[in-house]
């Protein structure tokens, strides 16, 4: 049941699982590694960025604020040198590369223009007031209500051109000019062409007017009332800038942070142009740049600078491959998650393969015990099969038993009957005969011859060896039938009656051993042993004269009786045969001799649990020993 | 010694054994009368003088009773006897073949006043009857 297909692809389903998990948790891990990466990029790149365009920023407003302190410069000296003003941005200019030009451009009414000129050539003799004619050639400057020539320019070499031009007849200056005087602040140009030894590039102006100071005291009311329109105005301070130079002035304080910039601003015609494209210092070629380029990672900052009230917007891009997700990383996760996932997948399966084994293992160690048990079980039944089998044939032997127990007992009876009946029924008429033939011999005296006077005498004596034999066999069969009873026997006494009862003849004499016992016994069959051992001693004596010894010794837990005597012996062939029933060695017509006396002997000595033996030769006299056990 | 005129009941079935009983009182001189039952039962009708026995009156001063008897033993007979307020101080003595102790110690029990097993031959036997007359004399 175990091993159907449907179960063992079910034992799959953990692999498929764990796969499938492992897929899924690999893919995530990507994901969230790469977004990762790409926010710690963004951060990355936005903070660079920012620090970027706030060094620019910085860079920025110190440029303006070094216009303004020009104008602070102008306004709080009446007089200001071309040296004094020299000394006074050069600093700056070394300093500040994106520098094109500090000009200080006063505003010179129509009537003062030859006292201007002439103070101006005291320090700067070819000085005039200049204007471009329409084929673009410098001419002096016509007759206008006012001018706005640039007095001082440094440095000098790059902008001697301009020294004397009327900014009043150049319109992006003059609208410049005028923006910042209407306004009272410094205003800042849209970008403006750079020329630079052939060399374009983009640029800005930035101007600051400067005012007539009015009374020392009214000075502050009037800032404070804000209305420049009542100030006369005294000039304005001018600056050119090249956005790059500045640009990159600006960054040369950060380390290179591959990071293309991009500055945008507003064109003279209201458009967005680009202003300056800051090349990464770590791109190879800095030179090209395709905007295009920079689309591909994605990533943008854009902020907006503030220039006086003009706005820049500065775009930052990654230079392509930085900032960007490393890709590794995240093919790393990958990689290690699929290797991982393949790796459990195949430990999963390894463990399937196993439990399958151990499965298969336990499945067949089952089926063995399963097995083992049947066999037990079978082996159990086959037991009690047995264990009833032989409890019948116990029964049955108990039974057998039983019955041939009553068997016994019903022949014990029938034995007992026969005696009974042999006891009276035999015997009676018997006795009768004896009687009858006794009466005949006695009525008949004298009147019958002397033949059948022995004949007479022959038939009695038969009857009588038949009442003899009725009478031992009654005896023989009594041992054992007849219930025993034990009293306390004195041998030696029991023994000399015995010996009174037979009379022996005078000169056959009867010994009693001395230490003749007094102890528990059945006196009728003591009595019977010793009597007929005495009596057979005394009628196979063989001779008138003679000893009959009786002796007895204690033998552990019975007594060792002998009746011994010095007469005709027997043979030693004839040892055994004495102890069997009807057996005599004399013939029958000799003596009162059933043979029934030793059988008896043997019979009672055994019944009582002892033995008899008989140690006797020819001519060496007869030995019976016979052992009797003492009862507590 | 006995009364010339007392009665002797012997309760025998053997026809020899009856004879045998007769000579030897014979032999000793008894002229006593004799009376004999062949059965327990007849035994019974003479002493108590049922049916067609007539009644032995006065009670005979011996009965000789044989153990080994047809339609009522002489266990039974003694028993029987033994039972019967008028007839329970006979003196009974038995005299059989039986040396069988059961029949010994059954008579006994019924307080009989001997047991004596019939010698084999007669002159014994003749001896033994004496021995009863002259103890039954001696009482």
């Amino acid at each position: 049941m175990t091993n159907s297909p449907k179960n063992l692809w079910w034992g799959y389903i953990p692999v498929i699982v764990v796969t499938l998990l492992g897929i899924l948790m690999t893919f995530q891990a990507y994901l969230e590694v790469n977004s990762w990466e790409e926010q710690r990029n963004s951060i990355a790149f936005r903070d660079a960025s920012q620090d970027r365009v706030l060094v620019v920023q910085r860079e920025i407003e110190h440029t303006l604020g070094l216009i303004q302190d020009i104008a602070s410069f102008f306004e709080a000296s009446p007089v200001v040198g071309r040296r004094e003003f020299r000394k006074f941005v050069e600093p700056a200019i070394k300093s500040h590369p994106g520098i094109k030009a500090l000009a200080w451009i006063p505003r010179v009414e129509n009537g003062q223009r030859e006292t201007f000129v002439a103070n101006a050539r005291k320090s700067f003799q070819p000085f005039r007031i200049l204007e471009k004619d329409s084929d673009g050639e410098m001419v002096s400057a016509g007759d206008r209500p006012e001018y706005l020539p640039v007095l001082y320019v440094q440095p000098y070499k790059l902008n001697r051109e301009i020294l004397g031009l009327d900014m009043a007849m150049n319109p992006e200056v003059f609208e410049l000019l005028r923006k910042s005087e209407d306004t009272g602040q410094l205003q800042v140009s849209h970008s403006i062409p750079v020329i630079d030894e052939g060399v374009r590039s983009s640029g800005f102006m930035v101007s600051m007017p400067v005012y007539y100071k009015t009374e020392p005291d009214s000075e502050i009311e009037s800032e404070i009332a804000g209305a420049p329109e009542q100030r006369e105005i005294k000039g304005f301070a001018l600056g050119v800038f090249r956005t790059g130079d500045m640009v990159e002035r600006a960054l040369e304080s950060l380390s290179p942070g591959a990071i293309d910039i991009s500055y945008f601003g507003e064109s003279r015609t209201g458009d967005e142009e680009l202003l300056y494209s800051h090349q990464s210092r770590v791109r190879p070629g800095a030179t090209v740049t395709e905007a295009s380029e920079h689309e591909e990672s994605g990533l943008e900052f854009a902020q907006t600078l503030r220039l006086g009230d003009r706005f820049w917007k500065v775009v930052c891009t990654p230079v392509p491959g930085r900032f960007e997700p490393e890709s590794s990383s995240g093919w790393i996760v990958m990689t290690s998650g699929f290797s991982f996932t393949a790796l459990l997948t195949i430990y999963v399966l390894t463990l399937i393969g196993h439990a399958e084994n151990v499965k298969r293992l336990v499945d067949k160690r089952t089926s063995q015990l399963r097995g083992a048990v049947n066999t037990l079980n079978m082996e159990i039944i086959e037991r009690k099969n047995a264990e009833s089998e032989l409890q019948r044939l116990n029964e049955d032997l108990e039974h057998r038993v039983a019955i041939r127990t009553s068997e016994a007992e019903r022949r014990a009876k029938d034995l007992e009957q026969f005696a009974y009946v042999t006891s009276h029924d035999l015997k009676a008429p018997l006795r009768g005969i004896a009687n009858l033939a006794q009466w005949i011999s006695d009525d008949l005296q004298g009147k019958i011859n002397g033949e059948t006077q022995e004949q007479l005498k022959l038939l009695h004596d038969r009857v009588s060896r038949m009442h003899e034999l009725i009478e031992g066999l009654l005896e023989y069969s009594r041992v054992g039938r007849t219930a025993i009873s034990y009293a306390e026997v004195d041998v030696r006494e029991l023994l000399e009656e015995i010996v009174d009862s037979l009379s022996p003849p005078e000169r056959l004499r009867v010994e009693i051993g001395d230490l003749m016992p007094v102890f528990k016994a059945d006196r009728l069959q003591l009595s019977q042993v010793f009597s007929n051992l005495i009596g057979n001693s005394i009628k196979y004596h063989g001779s008138d004269t003679g000893h009959i010894w009786i002796k007895v010794r204690e033998s552990g837990d019975r007594y060792e009786f002998e009746v011994s005597d010095d007469g005709q012996g027997i043979a030693p062939e004839y040892h055994e045969k004495v102890f069997l029933m009807f057996q005599t060695l004399e013939t029958r017509d000799y003596g009162s001799n059933t043979g029934i006396g030793l059988a008896l002997v043997k019979k009672i000595v055994q019944e009582q649990g002892g033995d008899i033996t008989l140690d006797s030769d020819t001519g060496k006299g007869a030995s019976f020993r016979f052992t009797w056990p003492k009862r507590p | 010694m006995l009364d010339k005129d007392a009665e002797i009941l012997l309760v025998e079935d053997d026809r020899v054994d009856i004879m045998t009983v007769q000579r030897a009182l014979k032999k000793n001189a008894v002229s006593n009368p004799l009376h004999v039952a062949r059965t327990g039962l007849e035994a019974l009708g003479m002493l108590r003088g049922e049916g067609d026995y007539e009644k032995l009156d006065p009670p005979p001063v011996l009965i000789l009773l044989d153990l080994n008897l047809p339609k009522m033993s002489g266990i039974e007979f003694l028993r029987e006897v033994r039972a019967d307020p008028e007839l329970k101080s006979l003196r009974i003595i038995v005299l059989t073949s039986s040396n069988e102790p059961r029949d010994r110690e059954a008579a006994f029990q019924y307080d009989v006043d001997d047991y004596i097993v019939k010698p084999h031959s007669f002159d014994e036997f003749t001896r033994a009857m004496a021995t009863i007359l002259e103890l039954w004399d001696a009482d």
